[in-house]
């Protein structure tokens, strides 16, 4: 009895040591995603730059907004619980969302959401969407949970300007520090920064709203297009937030997946309309007529073939006015238009580069397309840091190829200062009109007003909409497709093997 | 003693066995845990370091190679375009070849290797900055003639320096190799290391068991079997239910013993005062001598035992009244002893005596023949004529006996009942009475022999 005891319990640890060591074989499903990202940003705070890769990274992931805009593309609640709009339509008061903490402890409230929409609207304010804020006058804090913002004409798009990556909420605390070490109420919090490489963030255990699946993210900086290739054919990322030129040809492995978005990204040839000889209309036209846009259309392969666009408006819009023959190819119009405004054979230009596909194989095909009416081009490749810097922030550039991805960003041409140094005396009537506009029809009806002065201005060389196809991982699932937000949203991301 | 056993007792070897096989246990789980994590760890470094600097040696000889392809497709251009594409990709792979050489200079071990493809990729991206501003000045249209021939030159020096790039990071990614079969070859053994571990472990597993079994088996089971054995037998000796050693059982076995020694004392002690109390019932008490109880029952077995003719005879003192009368009773007792004695003395081991009455005493004897029986019986009363009783007072007192026997033909009784034996046996009593009365009759101090039939002979000694 006594043996046959001793003999069980020694059998039972053994078959313990046995169960250990076998368990240890047995696979899990991953939870943690490497995203291939081709731009580095400035600084990872999207209230500060217009970088797009800084909302990419970070919105509903670190940093949250008072509202979102969903996975179905629906603006929804989010830090701000409710909010109900007042008969006059001039005050929009918010519920905000109780116990909720910053990842570095610090606690949510009426006063720092104030603070932060404050900041947007305030006068040095560097905030990149600024523009869609121009109707609040004020903030007022109702009680602890309750804020009331104050309009100077109704704004029925206020809970989807809140829903932008540059409206995210921050804390006066740590506003400072946000640039490298962003700390907000998401579910990840920022974990490391290794530049030129990767941003790392690690999930948030104490997230108010439910824990996501995944606990660790890394954004891995994809600066060349041998780079990625390698990446991509070692499956050292899961997935590229943006098309490139590869996606085409690794359309072919069966790990990885075509997924479609709903965002609308604009390629454009943007022209510092500040700078002789682009100061002058019939330089502009002259470029706009140069440029072979159907030749561009190869640039991310034969599949996937971007539509043409005539102005800084996608074609999914009911408000979209189809401009794109109104500067035809014809390189003898543009070489005309350049005799005529006095610009002799040979004018050096310079085409300032940003480290993306586009930029580096667009460019070359610019290039040819300029030369070929008579202009020396040179071709200026920069790293993304000093293209904001060069480009975006002191507009000192004659040309560059850029894409814009924020979505109905029109009202750029509104904006003083801006790079383009647009001389929007003429658009900014229109764009008056555009923001009081009283019903949809009459709204669109100005859009395509807007639309058709900037073409007809040629600020820009409008090129076409990058086609919203991403290569990612088969076995991913939960991705916010139908978002039109330029941002990769974690929280509902899962492997499904 | 106490803390003798405390450390020897079978509890401490149990929690010793025990705490053994556990130690056994928990070192197997332990050393396996130590070297399952160690493994983890050789993996890991194989999985993430090592792994990914061999691919990313292996992803740098094959860019610096295709460099020379850029190099050839670069200075063969015949467009701007294809100029500035070449151009393009050049950059770009010397970029990833600058991450990736970036890498490799973060390794902990740098080695010279290291050291020169940095050297070489560095001097490689001087080349093709140059090489850029050449060929950016010939699109321009700004090259002069030495310019243009700088161009296939420094193409040729890229080609070059790609060349040995290449060459070097291919014996870096040898290196990488070799590294990690030896991590492969060191796991290899690891993992044979620890299965030799596990079997030792689980034959010493398998020892501490038949110890442990062999152990309860000799020192437990078998104790207590013999305790078990000693008791259970009919005659129990305390001596045979003691075990050696000093623990539990040996205790117990002592205990047990102790107390199978208390019962036989109390069990002896029972029995002689049944042996006095029964020795009371049977005999007199004044002299000794067998009463008619054992008389009757000693008789009885001798009647059914004998083979030779048994004689039953009574004595009865002569004048026994006036010795009470003169001397007093206690003079009386005196003779009664000292007559008891005397015919104690002329008897064998096998005669059986008794005290019949008052001063009657009965004897029952084997004798061969009538004639034995009465020379022997004269030979008592000859012995009791000739002896004297002494009185407290100092006085000597001389008394005879008188006799009357009877013999028993007891080889023809053969397996009678008892019944029939005390039959005969009363008959013989009551013929040597009557044989007793008629000696009295005749004037006592003599003894006479009760015929078989009423006109018996009488026989007289003088």
């Amino acid at each position: 009895m006594l043996r046959a005891r001793v003999l069980a319990s020694i059998f039972t640890c053994l078959c313990l040591i046995t169960a250990a060591t076998t368990s240890l074989a047995q696979a899990t499903t991953r939870d943690d995603i490497r995203v291939g990202i081709q731009l580095e940003p400035p600084v990872l705070d999207p209230t500060i730059t217009a970088a797009a890769a800084a909302g990419e990274i970070t919105y509903c992931n670190v940093l949250e907004g008072l509202t979102v805009v969903d996975a179905e593309g629906r603006i929804a609640p989010r830090l701000a619980e409710s909010w109900r709009l007042s008969s006059d339509g001039l005050t929009y008061e918010f519920n905000l969302q109780d116990d909720v903490r910053f990842h570095d402890g610090s606690h949510f409230n009426a006063e720092v959401a104030a603070f932060s929409l404050n900041r947007i609207i305030a006068r040095d304010s560097h905030n990149p969407q600024k523009k869609l804020f121009e109707k609040v006058r004020g903030i007022d804090v109702l009680d602890k949970h309750r804020i009331a913002v104050r309009l100077t004409q109704p704004d029925a798009l206020l809970p989807y300007a809140l829903a932008q990556t540059a409206a995210v909420i921050v804390h006066p605390d740590s506003v400072d520090t946000n640039a490298t070490h962003p700390i907000g109420t998401g579910p990840f919090r920022f974990a490391e920064w290794e530049a030129g490489r990767s941003v790392t963030l690690l999930r948030n255990d104490d997230y108010w709203s439910g824990k996501a699946r995944l606990t660790r993210a890394q954004f891995l900086f994809m600066q060349t297009s041998v780079g990625t290739e390698n990446m991509l054919a070692e499956g050292l990322v899961d997935g590229l937030v943006s098309v490139t030129r590869l996606t085409n040809r690794f359309m072919v492995r069966p790990d990885y997946q075509m997924r479609e978005r709903k965002l609308e990204s604009k390629l454009l040839l943007a022209i510092n309309n500040a700078r002789p000889p682009f100061n002058d209309l019939r330089v502009r036209r002259a470029l706009a007529h140069a440029v072979d846009r159907r030749g561009l259309l190869d640039l991310y392969g034969s599949e996937l073939r971007p539509k043409l666009i005539g102005s800084h408006f996608p074609p999914s819009h009911p408000a979209y006015v189809d401009l794109v023959e109104r500067y035809p190819y014809d390189p003898d119009r543009a070489r005309a238009l350049l005799a005529e405004a006095g610009v002799k054979p040979g004018t050096r230009v310079e085409l300032t580069i940003p480290p993306t596909d586009y930029g580096r194989y667009g460019s070359v095909r610019i290039a040819e397309d300029l030369e070929a009416v008579g202009f020396s081009v040179e071709l200026k490749p920069v790293e993304w840091k000093e293209w904001m810097q060069d480009v975006f922030k002191d507009s000192d550039y004659a040309l560059t190829l850029i894409m814009h991805v924020e979505p109905m960003d029109l009202n750029i041409y509104a904006r003083d200062n801006y790079y383009f140094n647009y001389d929007n005396a003429g658009f900014k009537p229109i764009w008056d009109q555009v923001l009081n506009a009283r019903s949809e029809a009459e709204l669109n009806a100005r859009l395509g007003d807007a639309q058709r002065r900037i073409t007809e201005d040629a600020v820009n060389v409008f090129l076409f909409m990058r086609p919203e196809q991403n290569l990612m991982h088969r076995n991913l699932t939960g991705l916010w497709e139908k978002s039109p937000i330029p941002a990769f949203v974690l929280e509902d991301i899962y492997w499904t093997q | 003693m106490i803390r003798h056993r405390y450390i020897s007792g079978l509890t401490a070897r149990t929690v010793g066995i025990t705490f053994l096989v556990a130690v056994t246990v928990i070192g197997a789980t332990l050393l396996t845990n130590v070297t399952l994590k160690r493994m983890h760890l050789t993996i890991e470094a194989m999985t993430d370091s090592d792994m990914e600097n061999l691919m990313t040696s292996v992803r740098l000889v094959q860019q610096s190679e295709s460099l020379i392809a850029l190099d050839l497709i670069l200075s063969g251009a015949d467009t701007h375009t294809q100029r500035r594409t070449a151009l393009i990709e050049l950059n770009d792979r010397i970029d990833w070849i600058d991450q990736l050489t970036g890498t490799l200079l973060k390794l902990p071990q740098q080695n010279e290797v290291v050291l020169r493809i940095d050297s070489t990729q560095k001097q490689l991206s001087d080349s093709v900055q140059l090489l850029n501003k050449l060929v950016r000045k010939r699109i321009d249209g700004t090259a002069s003639t030495r310019d243009l021939a700088q161009i296939p030159a420094l193409s040729a020096t890229n080609q070059e320096l790609a060349g040995r790039l290449s060459v070097m990071l291919g014996y870096f990614a040898a290196n990488m190799r070799q590294q990690m079969t030896k991590r492969s070859t060191q796991l290899e053994e690891e993992i044979n290391r620890h299965q030799l571990n596990l079997i030792m472990l689980t034959g010493l597993l398998l020892l501490s068991t038949l110890l442990a079994g062999f152990y309860f088996e000799f020192a437990v089971v078998r104790r207590i079997l013999h305790v078990q054995r000693a008791v259970s037998q009919p005659a129990i000796s305390p001596d045979q239910i003691r075990v050696s050693g000093v623990d539990e059982i040996a205790q117990l076995a002592t205990t047990v013993g102790t107390y199978v020694a208390r019962i036989q004392a109390q069990e002896a002690q029972m029995r002689k005062i049944h042996d006095e109390l029964a020795y009371l019932a049977e005999h007199d008490s004044l002299t000794g001598l067998a009463n008619r109880r054992h008389l009757y029952a000693a008789a009885r077995r001798m009647i059914a035992q004998s083979l030779q003719p048994v004689c039953v005879a009574i004595g009865d003192i002569d004048y026994f009244k006036v010795v009470n009368d003169r001397y007093g009773h206690a003079a009386g007792d005196r003779v009664l002893i000292h007559i008891a004695e005397q015919l104690r003395n002329g008897l064998r081991e096998t005669d059986i005596l008794a005290r019949y009455g008052g001063e009657e005493f009965a004897l029952v004897l084997a004798v061969r023949t009538h004639e034995a029986a009465e020379t022997l019986i004269n030979d008592i009363a000859d012995r009791v004529r000739h002896s004297s009783a002494a009185l407290e007072s100092g006085e000597q007192v001389n008394v005879t006996m008188s006799f009357g026997f009877s013999v028993i033909d007891a080889s023809t009784v053969g397996e009678a009942e008892e019944q029939e034996v005390q039959m005969l046996l009363n008959q013989a009593l009551n013929r040597a009475d009557d044989a007793l009365y008629h000696a009295k009759e005749r004037g006592r101090n003599r003894v006479i022999l009760a015929s078989l039939t009423t006109d018996a002979e009488e026989a007289e000694s003088c």
